[in-house]
């Protein structure tokens, strides 16, 4: 079951919401949680919930033995033991077949290459328990004595399954006791809705585009069709992955959780670096707080660090070299400009840095987009000019031009418009309260069209997945 | 001084008022959001669980996902719940009213344009020939990849499958079939897209069927025919005719890259035989008349108009002289949308719904239904069923696809006729009737025995091999058109 699921919208989330609310405890509204959140994932994973629940179970133990021997060598072995079971879970279920074809490569072994089925957000909820079980060792979160409460916490459908990687210490205080107030739950579903449109309007149908212009065979078939079709797909995958994220924060919301923000307009960066503080924030600082500062951080061999911390990034997101490519790509690029370039940049006038950002964020998502490397190699000759392909050709043109309003009205959702927006109504209306009704009016109409019409478009179309179920 | 400060703690004092006026009114906001939106989705939500689900879509030409059925295996698979999942949004009530808004707001997204569905790729240079043996074989290849998991669709229109009609009810006819296949399963053909709009056609906007090509498929497709002729011997006469389809004479030439020369795909064949096979030349004939009305501006059939100047073509070069037009009874159905909308949703084809032409011979006739798998009759009549109507209309011939018919007509001139084809030879078979003792009618994908001592035994002594250009170059209905040749007999296995 994805969020933006006709079954979900109007099925699932209602029946939730109304057992949750007829709850009359923060005890009873906890277990209405994680009987509706296993439920949410029994639904897509009838038996790798029964993973989920073991982690939860190990990690929960471990919590208890580290906190239990806390000072100690014990409590050493207790951590590692947590983090080698879990990272063991997830390289058997994610990288099985990676590591059997390497394994292959460098050895006289030919081992057959296990079919590997991912565990729907197996690769979210590995990170999310591993923040408890370390930050429980380190002293940043308490330990959570009900294993219940642990299972709540890995298993709260919002987030369970792509993000944002919500921290045990974000939470812990709101599993134990949260209130909800009206302000909360009309932003939450405010903030769902929006999510919901990002997804289905925008990223569902530019995703289409980009699908159909990067389909070739062997080459693209102009410079535009490989410029418009990774463009596309830009726009698709922030779209979809932050559409996403504020569907899970909004339902959080809702339930009286605050989850971090996970995404800041990245695409308004002026430099690779700023990029990663605006994509995928939870992910970002996952590694930075996890792998990057233990590895020792900017203090020593950071140029190491931060290649392990891209490689690991790279592969988090799939066993495919490509992945690992691309990881690498921007461990480079972030080198290069703590090295020299941030400090050019900062002479040069911001619209270069917006250029080079873009350039390098557009270029990265093409290795991203392509799982085959003579494709992404094809598609980039292509933007570059070389092999001599035309510059335009009909279908491009007629899938860009029957599109174009609504990727104009992407490409300005994508820099901080609206909050600008709001605020000056939100002025406005309070100089002049006698707007305030014609106000709310037209938010509130916007609002019931924008899952409207996302409910009308998902009635007819079958291209529905999010891109983050993949890792 | 004092005024000074009592007004200063007036604007004060009317701030914190405006101020509280603001956050109260803001409160009600809020409130209205959830009380609307909520209220919303529990109206949704109340209308798609108790209102009736639709089974078929008659405009998409196809059942609707069933509910599956619940059992511990089909749940620990995580099939029940993704079949349910499908099941629940393919059914929606009023799904076809709610698809045909939402494919008008897609078609707002951007400017009218011509639209490009599927996977097209350059299949030919400018002028219609296909670029390299090996370009033109992957992307055919690419286009009939067989994809059987309908929820994976990623917009492509060669998802689409299953294309059972319901019940045609027939008064006049005896005839107790119920379900039939009506246009072709989009998979079978070798093509390369679908172009909407941009394309025009009678004086009309139209949508065509961007044709991929693959001349290695053609050599084998004559080769399985040829194998027929030897099979059947000297007395016995094979025709091929290879049918072209509107792309070849409706698509602009700025978009010719695209589709690949069906004339070269048909002389291809013509010229590929390995026996004794004598070709129809249909493709002249149709093309002295693209300016009428020889194909469906919104469906990849032809009109019936379009298979009387095959039939007059196959007619002459029998040596008779065919009824012209007039001759036939004729009269229209209203409404006709076709499968190319079935296929894309593109509301520019729900918009220019065509008139359909029907042309009956007027000889006496009388055709017997056979079921196709067990030839049990099943019941006789006309070849026509009068009731299909709406985005069916094509089903009136032969009653769709996977009928086994045989007319017996009233002429006497020794010489019984079995014609082989796909829905393309539908509207053309009843034309036969004017030129045959006998017409068998079989669909190549659906027969359950051996056609070769099918036609021996039916003392037949004309065979006709019938297929578009798609047809003729896709690997999986030559697959068809073999096995038939080949299937023990008796045997109750249908091509397909």
């Amino acid at each position: 079951m994805v969020f933006s699921d006709i079954f979900f919208i109007y099925i699932f989330l209602p029946l939730f919401l109304l057992f949750y609310f007829a709850a009359r405890n923060i005890k009873q509204k906890n277990v209405v949680l994680v009987i509706f959140s296993l439920a949410f994932y029994a639904w897509g994973e009838p038996l790798c919930v029964f993973l989920l629940i073991l982690t939860s179970l190990l990690d929960y133990t471990w919590g208890r033995f580290i906190d239990k021997y806390r000072g100690s060598r014990k409590a050493k072995i207790g951590l590692a033991c947590s983090v080698i079971i879990d990272l063991g879970i997830l390289a058997f279920f994610k990288y099985r077949g990676l590591i059997v074809t390497a394994i292959n490569a460098v050895t006289p072994l030919e081992l057959t290459v296990p079919e590997v089925t991912l565990p729907i957000g197996i690769s979210f909820y590995t990170f999310q328990s591993l923040t408890y079980t370390i930050d429980v060792y380190r002293g940043k979160a308490k330990m959570q004595k009900s294993w219940g409460k642990y299972l709540l916490y890995l298993s709260m459908f919002f987030q369970l399954v792509a993000g944002p990687i919500v921290r045990y210490s974000d939470v812990s205080r709101e599993i134990e006791n949260r209130t909800v107030k009206i302000s909360d739950f009309s932003e939450g579903l405010t903030r769902f809705i929006f999510g919901l449109g990002k997804k289905v309007i925008f990223a569902n149908n530019v995703g289409a585009i980009a699908d159909q212009l990067l389909g070739f065979d062997t080459a693209p078939d102009s410079v535009l069709a490989a410029w418009g079709g990774v463009i596309m797909y830009t726009l698709q995958i922030y779209f979809d992955f932050s559409g996403y994220s504020d569907m899970a924060i909004g339902m959080g919301r809702m339930c009286g959780f605050h989850f971090p923000e996970n995404f800041n307009y990245p695409y308004i960066s002026r430099s690779a670096t700023e990029f990663w503080r605006r994509w995928h924030i939870s992910l970002g600082s996952f590694f930075r707080d996890y792998v990057y500062i233990p590895l020792g951080g900017n203090r020593k061999h950071q140029m190491l660090n931060i290649l392990v911390v891209w490689f690991c990034t790279g592969l988090w997101h799939g066993a495919n070299a490509s992945f690992i490519l691309w990881g690498l790509y921007f461990g480079v690029i972030l080198i290069i400009e703590k090295k020299w370039l941030l400090k050019a940049l900062d002479t040069l006038p911001r619209i270069i840095g917006h250029i080079y950002s873009l350039l390098v964020i557009v270029v990265g998502w093409t290795i991203f987009y392509f799982t085959d490397l003579s494709k992404c190699g094809a598609c980039m000759k292509t933007m570059f000019g070389a092999g001599g392909a035309a510059l335009s050709d009909p279908v491009t043109e007629s899938a860009l031009k029957g599109s174009i309003w609504l990727i104009i009205a992407a490409i300005i959702l994508c820099v901080p418009v609206y909050g600008k927006v709001s605020e000056i109504c939100e002025k406005g209306v309070r100089r002049h309260p006698a707007a305030f009704g014609a106000v709310s009016a037209v938010k509130l109409i916007c609002l019931l069209a924008i899952i409207l019409v996302s409910s009308l478009l998902l009635v007819g179309d079958t291209y529905n997945a999010f891109l983050y179920y993949r890792y | 001084m004092k005024q000074r400060k009592k007004r200063r703690k007036n604007k004060i004092s009317t701030e914190k008022a405006m101020e509280r006026a603001y956050k109260k009114q803001h409160a009600a906001y809020e409130r209205a959001v959830i009380v609307v939106i909520i209220a919303a989705i529990i109206f949704i939500g109340l209308c798609l669980t108790l209102l009736t689900r639709p089974t078929v879509s008659e405009l998409e030409k196809r059942t609707l996902t069933e509910k599956p059925i619940f059992s511990a295996e089909s749940y620990f698979s995580g099939e029940y719940t993704a079949d349910f999942t499908t099941y629940f949004s393919d059914t929606v009530p009023f799904r076809e009213q709610l698809v045909s808004m939402g494919s008008w707001i897609t078609s707002h997204f951007g400017i009218s344009t011509p639209t490009f569905y599927g996977n097209v790729s350059v299949v030919a240079d400018d002028n219609g020939q296909a670029i390299t043996e090996a370009e033109t074989t992957a992307v055919t290849t690419a286009a009939v990849t067989e994809e059987t998991e309908p929820t994976s669709a990623e917009g492509d229109e060669e998802e689409i499958i299953v294309t059972t009609v319901p019940e045609v009810t027939e008064t006049e006819e005896t005839t107790t079939v119920t379900e039939e296949e009506v246009v072709g399963n989009i998979e079978d053909f070798s093509n390369n897209g679908i172009i909407v709009d941009g394309v025009e056609m009678y004086g009309d906007t139209a949508g065509v069927m961007l044709f991929g090509g693959d001349s290695e498929a053609g050599k084998r497709y004559a080769e399985v025919i040829s194998a027929y002729k030897e099979d059947l011997g000297e007395d016995i006469n094979v025709y091929n005719m290879v049918v072209p389809t509107s792309v070849e004479f409706y698509l602009p030439s700025k978009y010719s890259r695209y589709s690949a020369s069906e004339k070269d795909a048909i002389d291809n064949i013509y010229s590929s035989y390995t026996a004794d096979v004598i070709s129809v030349d249909a493709y002249s004939e149709i093309a002295q008349h693209t300016d009428e009305y020889i194909y469906l501006r919104t469906d990849h059939h032809w009109s019936q108009r379009g298979a009387y100047y095959a039939y007059k073509a196959f007619a002459e070069l029998l040596g008779q002289t065919p009824p012209a037009l007039e001759d036939y009874e004729t009269g229209t159905k209203e409404g006709f949308v076709g499968s190319l909308y079935s296929y894309t949703n593109d509301s520019r084809l729900l918009n220019i719904p065509e008139i359909f032409t029907w042309y009956k011979p007027t000889s006496e006739y009388t055709a017997y239904y056979y079921d196709y798998e067990t030839l049990e009759e099943t019941g006789t009549g006309t070849l026509f069923y009068d009731s299909a109507s709406g985005s069916y209309c094509y089903g009136m011939f032969l009653g769709g696809d996977a009928l086994h018919v045989k007319a017996v007509t009233q002429l006497e001139t020794g010489r019984k006729i079995a014609v082989f084809k796909e829905s393309y030879g539908n509207a053309f078979a009843p034309f036969l009737v004017d030129s045959f003792d006998e017409v068998y009618i079989i669909d190549i994908r659906y027969f359950g025995t051996n056609a070769v001592e099918y036609i021996k035994e039916n003392g037949i002594t004309d065979v006709l091999f019938i297929n578009n250009a798609f047809a003729a170059n896709t690997d999986s209905l030559i697959d068809c058109i073999e096995k038939l040749r080949v299937n023990p007999t008796g045997s109750i296995t249908a091509g397909e």
